[in-house]
């Protein structure tokens, strides 16, 4: 597929004695939109973390953007600048201001000269407020991280996605603090965002949302894919397969 | 005199939560203080190292060259290493038995001051208190000994109210502060139900705090095994008395026998409160394997007290004899009022200067250093190749014999290559606390959360980037609280090189004594109680401004 942005082959992850992951093949073309479901536990946080590099298969083939993982060096660095991340606990710097931990975003773009300087004196302050906007806490733009509350912290790691502009989202549970109605501003501002040949891949508990907000629905159980299909073809008895012990 | 401070020996022990409670406050500009506190090195040095006399001693080279080689080939003989094992079990005592003092004060003292104890009444009692307990940590152990010798002579009371008596000071604050950050409900609604204080107390506030207070509980005792040895130097005996006693004698191959007896006991004793926090820190930490750590410590420090004890045998008597009474009210009677007057060369502000110049320099120095090697030898991220591992062991070795050779070792070693003033008082100063920072900042590395700094790589962030957003600023609040709280220790430490000739109050400090002039005693030791104070409230500033 000459489309495709994201690809697994038969890849396998061990931790130790226990395998994270199985047998996974998995393809997902640009601009789609991708619901990663399944209980805690079934391997979603490690197939995300194989996209961005942090966590190497055991066996089989990782493909990211047309490039075979794992590619180091600047090579790799300019792939990784292309994937935006928000992971579970956020991994935001506490003691920097929001400007600081949103700009953290460019940082693969920048020169670390001009990165030093942005933290004496923030750059692109304009960009900044307009994701910060997007995401609705532009008032907290010069706030210390560590002062901000869950939902908030949520909200500055995806206005760090959105300045660092990437082709390929992957979130990990980025609405498990929020309350419904910010859940679902959140799930629109992403769905949003893949509109420009993006691709999503999401990470998620909330069935609903997983079909409302997206084209497609991969169920992962005890580190393999159970189901792989639009939310018209997944159905109730799918979810329950998944969700049984 | 109004302290308001978080010891950074708290931050050490458990970081987060004491930081993140006092995050609202607002921060004066950190850039400013960086360039203030630069300055302000950059002027000591100028002035330390500029001046009228040479400063570097090119004949000594040697000297220092031979001290070192001596390293591979210390002291072996069957009659020194019995004598060497005598002078660790004294050191060993005194470290004991001053840390039990100082535990018995801080548990008092900590408990009546604490919040849940006293409910939310802030009276004229409790402010006194306060004052009271922060008079004795104002001076280092060392003066305590050197009045306390007048009065008692060479008892082994000396070394361990020496130790016990300001340490206990320091642990009854540092207690009541680890109990105050308990949430108060439980014992509110225990207190409602008709509990009494004590009984509230012991179910509802230690059980939580339990952790900390037994991390900073041994956290003393490694610091009083630093101490008894630097006392052992005035005349308590033990490992740093050999040690001088060798040093006067130039048996360089004895020193490092004695050194390495020192380094084994300073290690022991981190191995033992590391291994006890590791066991302790998991989720579990009542039953399974921290609770048998816990247990097999507790039974091993009783055997510790009363093994040092029997050895040291301290008679209660001692403390109230008719002798000591008289002693006690003459020495009262000579050293009040206090005068300010410094000695014949040396005025009490000239000295002053000095000490705080020597202060400035030595912190410089030593949080510079440790700051690098705790980024070299500490483990952020996955790299752990051989050669990583071996530059780590390395690093520990000698952080560990920075911080095992008493200060006035490393002065009397300084001054072989370093004409005398206040430089080599202050190079001394800075190995010794080198030592400690090191370790200290190495753990804060080591202990640090991965995942900011690791998410920045994900997004293609060059390495020194990631270190700028997300390596420096996460430590950046602790080393800061780290060096500030160092700092006010050199600044009472300064008085332990002094005493061997290296400048400042300390020196001022020993002529003094050797005079018996205490109405002057008492003046010096006031000045500098202020001057600490003085460096603490600067250092209460860094810290919030960094944190």
């Amino acid at each position: 597929m000459s489309d495709e942005v994201l690809g697994l082959h038969d890849v396998g992850v061990r931790f130790g004695s226990h395998w994270a992951l199985r047998h996974v093949t998995l393809s997902i073309a640009v601009g789609e939109r991708v619901a990663l479901v399944g209980p805690s536990g079934a391997g979603k946080t490690t197939l995300l973390s194989l996209f961005n590099g942090t966590v190497a298969p055991t066996e089989g083939r990782v493909s990211v953007l047309g490039e075979a993982l794992p590619s180091s060096g600047r090579r790799g660095r300019g792939r990784r600048t292309r994937i935006g991340t928000i992971r579970q606990g956020f991994d935001l710097i506490g003691s920097l201001q929001v400007v600081h931990n949103v700009n953290a975003g460019r940082l693969g773009r920048w020169s670390v000269a001009r990165a030093a300087t942005s933290l004496l004196r923030p750059r692109d302050i304009d960009d900044v407020r307009a994701a910060l906007a997007r995401t609705g806490i532009e008032h907290k733009l010069y706030a210390r991280t560590d002062e901000l509350s869950g939902g908030e912290l949520q909200r500055v790691a995806l206005a760090r996605v959105l300045v660092q502009d990437p082709e390929v989202v992957l979130a990990d549970e980025p609405i498990s603090n929020l309350d419904p109605a910010r859940a679902r501003e959140i799930m629109d501002l992403l769905h949003t965002l893949a509109l420009r040949r993006r691709a999503l891949l999401v990470a998620l508990h909330d069935i609903d949302f997983a079909r409302s907000h997206f084209d497609r629905l991969v169920g992962l159980r005890q580190g393999q894919i159970v189901f792989d299909g639009a939310p018209n073809v997944v159905d109730a008895t799918d979810f329950d397969a998944l969700y049984r012990t | 005199m109004s302290i308001a401070r978080t010891p950074a020996e708290v931050d050490y022990l458990d970081g987060g939560a004491f930081v993140a409670a006092r995050a609202a406050r607002a921060r004066p500009a950190r850039a400013l203080w960086a360039v203030a506190l630069a300055g302000a090195f950059g002027a000591a040095m100028f002035l330390a190292v500029t001046g009228p006399d040479a400063v570097i001693n090119v004949g000594g080279w040697p000297q220092l060259g031979r001290f070192f080689a001596a390293a591979v080939s210390p002291e072996l003989s069957g009659a020194f290493l019995g004598l060497v094992w005598d002078a660790t079990l004294t050191t060993l005592a005194y470290a004991t038995l001053g840390t039990a003092m100082s535990l018995a004060i801080g548990a008092v003292g900590g408990v009546l001051s604490s919040g849940a104890w006293r409910g939310t009444r802030r009276g004229t009692g409790w402010t006194i208190a306060r004052a009271a307990l922060s008079l004795p940590r104002g001076a280092h152990e060392v003066v305590w000994g050197l009045i306390l010798v007048n009065i008692l002579g060479a008892d082994p009371w000396v070394a361990v109210l020496a130790i016990g008596v300001p340490y206990g000071a320091v642990t009854a604050r540092v207690f009541a502060e680890l109990l105050d950050e308990v949430p108060r409900a439980p014992h509110t609604a225990l207190r409602a139900a008709g509990a009494t204080r004590l009984t509230a107390l012991m179910y509802a506030v230690i059980p939580p705090a339990r952790r900390d207070l037994l991390s900073y509980s041994f956290y003393r005792f490694e610091c009083s095994i630093r101490s008894a040895a630097i006392l052992g130097i005035i005349g308590a005996g033990g490992l740093g008395y050999e040690l001088a006693l060798s040093f006067r004698t130039l048996r360089y191959d004895e020193m490092w026998t004695l050194i390495y007896a020192l380094m084994a006991l300073s290690g022991a004793a981190d191995l033992w409160s590391g291994s006890l926090r590791r066991t302790g820190a998991g989720p579990r930490a009542r039953g399974g394997v921290a609770g048998r750590a816990l247990g097999a410590s507790a039974v091993a420090a009783v055997v510790l007290v009363v093994a040092s004890a029997v050895l040291l045998c301290p008679a209660p008597a001692a403390l109230w004899s008719e002798r000591t009474r008289a002693l006690a009210g003459e020495l009262a009677a000579d050293a009040w009022p206090p005068r300010f007057g410094g000695t014949a060369e040396t005025g009490l502000l000239e000295a002053s200067f000095d000490t705080v110049v020597m202060s400035l320099i030595a912190i410089g120095l030593a949080t510079s250093a440790a700051v690098a090697v705790a980024f070299v030898a500490g483990s952020p991220g996955r790299r752990e190749d051989g050669v990583h591992r071996g530059v780590r062991a390395a690093g520990k070795i000698v952080l560990l014999l920075c911080r095992a050779v008493p200060p006035p070792v490393w002065a009397l070693l300084v001054l072989f290559v370093l004409f005398p003033g206040p430089l080599p008082g202050a190079v001394a100063l800075a190995i010794y606390n080198f030592g400690i920072l090191g370790r200290l900042m190495t753990e804060v590395v080591d202990n640090l959360d991965d995942g900011p700094a690791d998410l920045l790589t994900a997004s293609g962030a060059p390495p020194m980037s990631r270190f700028l957003y997300g390596t420096l600023p996460a430590v950046a609040g602790r080393f800061a609280a780290l060096g500030a709280y160092r700092w006010e220790m050199a600044m009472r430490e300064t008085v332990v090189v002094g005493a061997v000739g290296a400048g400042g109050l300390g020196r001022v400090l020993t002529e003094q004594l050797r005079a018996f002039d205490f109405a002057a005693v008492t003046g010096t030791v006031l000045v500098l109680v202020a001057l600490t104070f003085m460096v603490d409230v600067v250092g209460a500033r860094v810290r919030g401004a960094f944190r």
